[in-house]
């Protein structure tokens, strides 16, 4: 199967029907030299009370990673002259998926290059490390992107839209505050729901074991699988729309 | 001696529900190379019954045979903020997998083809969203108030590619409130709030 015509088509899907995704991509671009920030006017010790303002700016990225997965989940007009000729809506919404997938890939390669080009440029240390950072956002944006896919899946429902929130944001809480008690940090950055500081979060996981890397990649990438898998089955669960709602009779 | 011609979509008793009350029961056959045009006061459901036959809504009741070729040019059309003409018409056809037809060169000016179409007047859009039901040369176009807002060329430009199309053996099925300007051999009228 010959993927480029697919991901270029997925990508002319994305920047052509889908502005937001370039608001993505701008926000994680603008957000990419926050560790740089850090360190270029604070310093790693002093750096307490900043972390908040830090915090807000992945809150923000998120947030913008979730509102273009909630729209991704919504069948735009022009795919909904693609179905009414008989396509599969499914099919419509993998491709949107995809063409977000594929726009936060390159814009949080981006952001690494611009992060390593300014430390660069500054004699700034790289901490964390370009790859660590890149692929954080990289994850961060896809994780977060099909979660809101997810969540816009279930929109068709008030109350299974809120009640979904609601436990992404508990669960991240409980999570976070967790990690950080054990880790002895008795200041917890409440801003920090979305994403762990990854300082913390290895000091936290060095609290269970003698591989702090080791053990942050390994239940990283199993926290990340899982909602991947999660917000996969859901949105192929939750594809199919109720055709007889008047919004869905609006899109056409 | 007549030749029999192939029923190309079928309803049969079918209702539809919505947020307000039922519509039907409705019973229709439109066969190869004929016109239908659906006509009724506002809200008597035809655009609902377009997007029936273009399998957008499911029926309550009845059975209800769709053609597998087909299109949908629908009213209103709310375009995507930024997408320009071309884009919108150069992704459809990679989505069908053909080229543009000429029907696209006939209803859009060079200049309509590179604006936004959320710039474009209601005519233009219009003539646009028309133009690309005609990609892929579907056998059925379900067409949705198409004249509105059109100009005297514009009518003239859509009504002849339509009776082109029902005259190369297609079909279709137009929801109109101006039934005098699809007055062809081939016409077949249906009042969709009479059951």
């Amino acid at each position: 199967m010959n993927l480029t015509p697919t991901v270029r088509a997925a990508v002319a899907h994305a920047t052509r029907l889908h502005i937001p995704h370039l608001m993505s991509a701008w926000a994680v671009l603008a957000f990419a030299a926050t560790p740089l920030a850090r360190h270029a006017t604070l310093g790693a010790p002093a750096r307490g009370g900043a972390d908040w303002v830090l915090g807000s700016g992945w809150l923000a990225v998120s947030a913008v990673a979730l509102v273009v997965g909630v729209l991704i989940a919504q069948t735009n007009t022009v795919d909904g002259l693609l179905i009414a000729r008989g396509q599969s809506a499914r099919r419509c919404l993998v491709a949107r998926w995809a063409g977000a997938v594929t726009v936060a890939l390159f814009a949080s390669v981006l952001a690494g290059g611009t992060y390593t080009a300014a430390a660069l440029a500054w004699s700034l240390p790289l901490s964390p490390t370009a790859l660590q950072w890149t692929g954080m956002l990289a994850l961060e944006s896809l994780v977060l992107t099909s979660l809101g896919c997810l969540l816009g899946r279930l929109a068709r429902s008030p109350v299974a839209f809120t009640s979904g929130a609601v436990l992404f944001v508990v669960g991240h809480l409980a999570d976070e505050t967790a990690a950080l008690v054990r880790a002895g940090d008795t200041t917890i950055p409440w801003l920090f729901i979305v994403l762990p500081d990854l300082d913390r979060f290895n000091a936290h996981t060095a609290v269970v074991t003698n591989s702090p890397l080791l053990t942050s990649t390994v239940v990283t990438a199993v926290v990340l699988a899982g909602c991947w898998t999660a917000a996969l089955i859901g949105s192929a669960l939750w594809v199919t729309e109720d055709p007889n709602s008047r919004s869905n009779q609006d899109r056409l | 001696m007549p030749v029999e011609r192939v029923a190309v979509t079928t309803l049969t008793d079918v209702t539809v529900r919505t947020e307000h009350n039922p519509l039907g029961p409705w019973s229709l056959q439109v066969l190869a190379g004929e016109c239908v045009a659906l006509t009724g006061n506002n809200g008597v459901g035809k655009s609902t019954l377009l997007r029936l036959l273009c399998g957008r809504i499911q029926p309550a009741s009845g059975k209800a045979t769709l053609h597998p070729s087909r299109s949908l040019a629908p009213e209103p059309f709310h375009p995507p903020l930024g997408l320009r003409t071309h884009e919108l018409i150069g992704h459809l056809c990679r989505c069908v997998g053909t080229v543009a037809p000429a029907a696209i060169t006939a209803l859009c000016t060079p200049d309509v083809m590179a604006s936004r179409l959320d710039q474009l007047s209601r005519g233009e859009l219009k003539r646009v969203v028309v133009a690309q039901a005609f990609i892929g040369h579907p056998t059925l176009l379900l067409l949705d108030e198409p004249l509105e807002g059109l100009d005297r060329e514009g009518v003239a430009l859509v009504t002849a590619l339509v009776h082109q199309h029902i005259d190369g053996g297609g079909c279709a099925i137009i929801a109109t409130h101006r039934s005098e300007s699809w007055a062809h051999s081939h016409t077949r009228f249906f009042s969709v709030g009479v059951p």
